[in-house]
């Protein structure tokens, strides 16, 4: 791995007793023990025996430690490791580093399920298969919502806005198994279509013939005494939640769909309590389809059907230093299986098809024998790659039953003859923030992406200290499901972090994209994000100049992308109307529909806007974009990177009318 | 044994002895209850998801036949016509299960969601119950077809008939609210001949199940978010109090271990209860087996010899566990496919 941060990092480092325990890339090229020779170099004697192939015994890793595993814990919001985190399992625990990586050792052999907790994070839970070496975990942890109180002898609705709608729970009183009525409440919201990295276990209904689980919406609820302990419903209490569906799923769960709905067990490390919600309008705020559900312990909860289409996907795992292929990573399809790659850095994983684009993770641990790569003799790292991207052409089958060869598969992208490549590289200190603007070309103007790539060392909440751009990072992109490959974007001047498309690029309203972000340019993806180009929004009702009547007045408006974009094309749209005058009345609207019935905010009862002059305005947005009210979840997820990705579009200017 | 696998659209049989799979079955989506004929030879389950019963011919473990328990639709709730019904000749089919299955036409379940089953004394008719129509079809065996139906008024804002079982000459039925909800449920007697309501009873939330105990004239109710299980006597007009048991938390499925005793599985609790029935009182116990616990048990169906229950765990890992009813010990546990609901037992089947 070459050394690539600029003098300010550099010098940030410098400050630490070892570059290793900055946990930088500091060393330059390939040398014996990197991770290109981690698992097939046999540098602890595992040389050559590998792992199954595909299957879901235990593989043989480079450092063979039996009984033992190592593995890093990072933020999904930030792609920091999170130091100072709790973890337990098989009998064991431990406290993660200042790189948020830990060990545990003398494990029995077999499945182990983490459990991961810190103060100000949901708790997580990772998983991995115990055997002959040491094995990788990777696991996410996300930021918990904002403590709310709650008096637990009453009835009450908490709940977190986010712009996929509100997050609730409505208490019943005294529905908690506890006496202290000083209550805190934090619901952590988490979108499948952005984070599911971070959610618990592995969403299968398992058993003789596994089925895979498509997750919808999920979130975390925390309740903790005014001692901090965390308390739960009583055994005989239920609540209601109320989910969000996030807007990219709308069109595959109308309302009224009867979605399953699932807890997740810590005792059994697994998806329990299966119960159908349905989805309706949120109670909280009235617009907003929620998936509503009954639940009867307080834990990760949401909604994950079983799949319709799978595909069984083909992937080689490879060193990003000198592309050798490594056996024994870990690879995890998602939404869809986990398994080991075989001596060959082969795997054959199960995806499932849908309105969510598909991500593939492959990571390992590796042992650095002579200290060339981190600095310090001995010691283990992980390396980590990421593709994410809709395979076209591949055979689809049920979601029932192991992933196996397809008779009669083309030789396309995720076939046998031609897997997906992952490459992987070393996880260093150094984090990644990147903030990516699709914006689509309208026929007489090309579409662009720009990204600002800044780097540095994470300080304490996880976000960058000191960030500086970043150059030589490696960016693509490419529209999700289309035919050309992924474009490289090119950074504009050395030293200025910005990162541009070729001139011309065609970039389609409605159209979903995805970025690939390799920070330190080793050929390793480091994290992804996709978002909508957004097309262009007008005004349809009313237009400038227009007189309405307050009584059935609908606002409504047209937006181009819903042209080619498909059902999954849903952009939430903000719709303000104020007043001209200085009477502070209008409405607000924010939701994916391009219309909405217009209510006046100053008036009781649902009124109509009071006569006047208003004015109005439009803006459209997909991806993450941080809007003012709202918790806004970071949309390039990865390890060592973080960022948003999103594509705005607004009315061109803001239309006046009247209301009589 | 037979176990209605609702994640993966199979009936599963296992054989007890061994606990080797005999056979796998396809039949459809979802497929919940099962009930068995009363000369032994054929079974059958609701399949929830594709609007029609299976028959499974229990000499040969196989699919005999299935039978709609709706007419397949014309239109949709909102009117429109659902011209593929048209263009593929649905209207002759016997189950949604050849077009809306798993990669095939959407949605994947289809139909008014067929789910409590009871059949005639005289293993000749059906009955029926539906979860999105308030109503009861009856299917005439001889035939294969549909014989009548009989819509349910709704009971409050009970609109969904969860359950059916017979008591004497009535039938009694359970209305549910459409969940999430903690409304109370409804119990209603019905003339068996005519269908006809006689009387109805307030009863807990989420009713999930009924089991008559005709030695006794009482009808157990199991009240899922009410977490009891309430017994009522044969006439009841709802004017008294019944009695209820205060069952674990998340009763669900009921079984009738002997004159006195009945199992509850509780699904929330991952534990078993069992209820005394001279006693009044209810003992439970969790269910575990060499210090893992099992999750979310749903149905059980007592072994031929009368002297364990076979219990489906139904968590997304499935489970069939074998409990001894003298030590009240988990001693087997046979693995399924999660997801997993009913199971019946067929005592003297050589596969």
């Amino acid at each position: 791995m070459r050394t690539k941060l600029n003098l300010t990092v550099a010098a940030t480092l410098l400050l630490c007793h070892s570059l290793a325990a900055c946990g930088d890339g500091g060393s330059s090229g390939a040398s014996p023990g990197s991770g290109g020779a981690s698992g097939s170099n046999g540098s602890s004697g595992a040389s050559g025996k590998g792992g199954k192939g595909g299957g879901s015994e235990p593989p043989l890793v480079t450092p063979a430690e039996p009984g033992t595993v190592y593995g890093i814990v990072t933020d999904i919001g930030t792609g920091a490791g999170v130091p100072g985190a709790e973890v337990t399992g098989g009998g064991r625990s431990t406290t993660t580093d200042e790189k948020g990586t830990f060990s545990l050792e003398g494990l029995d052999a077999g499945d182990l399920t983490l459990a991961i907790s810190i103060e100000g994070y949901a708790p997580a839970f990772a998983s991995a298969l115990v055997g002959d070496t040491t094995q990788p975990v990777l696991a996410r942890m996300k930021k918990q919502g904002t403590p709310q109180s709650y008096a637990a002898d009453t009835a009450q609705t908490l709940s977190e806005k986010t712009e996929a709608g509100p997050y609730a729970v409505i208490f019943e009183p005294n529905s908690l198994d506890t006496d202290d009525t000083n209550l805190t409440v934090s619901i952590t919201p988490l979108d499948p279509t952005k984070e599911r990295d971070a959610l618990p276990g592995t969403l299968t209904a398992g058993g003789k013939t596994p089925s895979l689980l498509i997750p919808v919406t999920f979130a975390e609820f925390t309740i903790l005494d005014s001692k901090g302990k965390r308390v739960n419903l009583l055994p005989s209490a239920t609540a209601q939640v109320e989910l969000p569906i996030p807007p990219q799923l709308r069109a595959d769960y109308p309302l009224d769909t009867k979605i399953h709905c699932y807890a997740y067990d810590p005792a059994t490390g697994k998806w329990e309590d299966f119960v159908e919600g349905t989805v309706q309008l949120s109670t909280v705020d009235g617009t907003s389809p929620v998936l509503a559900a009954s639940v009867r312990h307080f834990s990760w909860y949401g909604g994950a059907p079983q799949g319709n289409n799978c595909v069984d996907v083909y992937v080689k795992v490879v060193s990003a230093v000198d592309g050798t292929p490594l056996g024994n990573a870990r690879v995890e399809a998602s939404p869809g299986t986990t398994t080991y790659t075989d001596a060959d850095g082969n795997a054959l994983v199960r995806s499932a098809v849908g309105s969510a684009t598909s991500s593939y993770v492959a990571y390992q641990t590796g042992l650095d024998v002579d200290g060339s790569l981190t600095g310090m003799a001995g010691a283990k790292y992980i390396e980590f790659g990421k593709v994410e991207e809709d395979l076209v052409g591949l055979v689809q089958k049920p979601c029932t039953g192991d992933p196996s060869p397809t008779p009669g598969q083309k030789n396309v992208r995720g076939s046998e003859g031609s897997p997906v490549t992952i490459e992987v590289g070393r996880v260093t200190g150094v984090l990644y923030e990147a903030v990516a603007i699709l914006t689509a070309g309208d026929g007489s103007t090309p579409g662009q992406i720009q990204m600002q790539i800044r780097e540095g060392v994470p300080g304490p909440d996880g976000t960058i200290e000191d960030p500086v751009p970043t150059s030589g990072a490696k960016v693509l992109f490419g529209e999700v499901g289309g035919t050309d490959a992924p474009a490289s974007l090119t950074e504009i001047a050395p030293g200025t972090g910005l990162y541009l498309a070729a001139a011309g690029a065609k970039i389609t309203p409605g159209k979903l994209y995805s970025v690939s972000v390799d920070g330190d340019g080793n050929g390793s993806i480091d994290g992804t994000g996709t978002a909508f180009a957004l097309g262009t929004v007008q005004w349809t009702n009313p237009t400038d100049g227009d007189t309405v009547s307050s009584a059935d007045f609908t606002a409504s408006w047209s937006d181009s992308g819903t042209k080619l974009g498909g059902a999954a094309y849903a952009p939430v749209y903000e719709v303000v109307i104020s007043s001209a005058s200085s009477t502070g009345d209008g409405a607000i609207y924010l939701g994916t529909e391009r219309e909405f019935s217009v209510k006046s905010s100053a008036m009781p009862d649902s009124a109509g806007l009071p006569p006047g002059s208003y004015t109005g305005t439009i803006i459209g947005f997909s991806g993450a974009l941080a809007n003012g009210g709202v918790t806004t979840s970071n949309n390039i997820t990865g390890v060592g990177v973080t960022g948003l990705f999103y594509s705005l579009s607004t009315s061109s200017s803001p239309i006046t009318f009247t209301v009589n | 044994m037979f176990i209605s696998q609702a994640g993966s659209s199979t009936l599963l049989v296992v054989d007890a002895q061994s606990g080797e799979t005999a056979a796998r079955i396809e039949v459809g989506m979802l497929p919940h209850n099962i009930v068995v004929s009363p000369d032994r030879r054929t079974l059958y389950t609701a399949l929830v998801g594709s609007q029609a019963i299976a028959e499974i011919d229990v000499a040969t473990l196989s699919l005999r036949r299935t039978l709609l328990t709706a007419p397949v639709p014309e239109r949709r709730p909102d009117g429109s016509t659902i011209q593929p019904h048209f263009d593929q000749g649905a209207f002759t089919a016997t189950t949604c299960f050849g077009c809306h299955r798993s990669g095939g036409a959407e949605p994947k379940y289809a139909g008014d969601r067929p789910f409590g089953l009871l059949l005639s004394p005289d293993g000749r008719r059906l009955y029926v119950s539906h979860l999105r129509a308030s109503r009861l079809t009856v299917l005439d065996l001889d035939a294969g077809q549909i014989e009548s139906t009989a819509s349910l008024e709704p009971a409050g804002t009970a609109t969904e008939v969860v359950a059916i079982d017979r008591l004497d000459e009535e039938i009694w039925v359970a209305l549910r609210t459409p969940q999430p909800s903690t409304e109370p449920g409804a119990l209603r007697r019905l003339n068996a001949d005519t269908l006809e309501p006689i009387a109805e009873l307030p009863i807990g939330a989420d009713p999930g199940a009924l089991l008559a105990l005709p030695d006794r004239g009482r009808i157990l109710v199991s009240n899922f978010e009410s977490n009891t299980v309430t017994m009522h006597e044969a006439g009841d007009d709802g004017l008294s109090a019944p009695f209820h048991f205060e069952a674990a938390p998340g009763p669900l499925g009921l079984l009738s271990l002997d004159a006195n005793r009945v199992l509850s599985l509780d699904y929330y609790s991952n534990a078993v209860s069992f209820l005394d029935l001279d006693g009044e009182s209810a003992q439970t116990l969790p269910l575990e087996h060499d210090g893992l616990p099992y999750a979310n048990p749903t149905n059980a169906a007592l072994s031929s010899d009368g002297q364990s229950a076979w219990i489906v765990s139904s968590g997304t890992d499935g489970h069939l566990l074998q409990l001894d009813l003298r030590s009240r010990r988990i001693v087997r546990d046979v693995s399924i496919d999660g997801l997993s609901f009913g199971v019946a037992v067929v005592p003297g089947i050589v596969p």
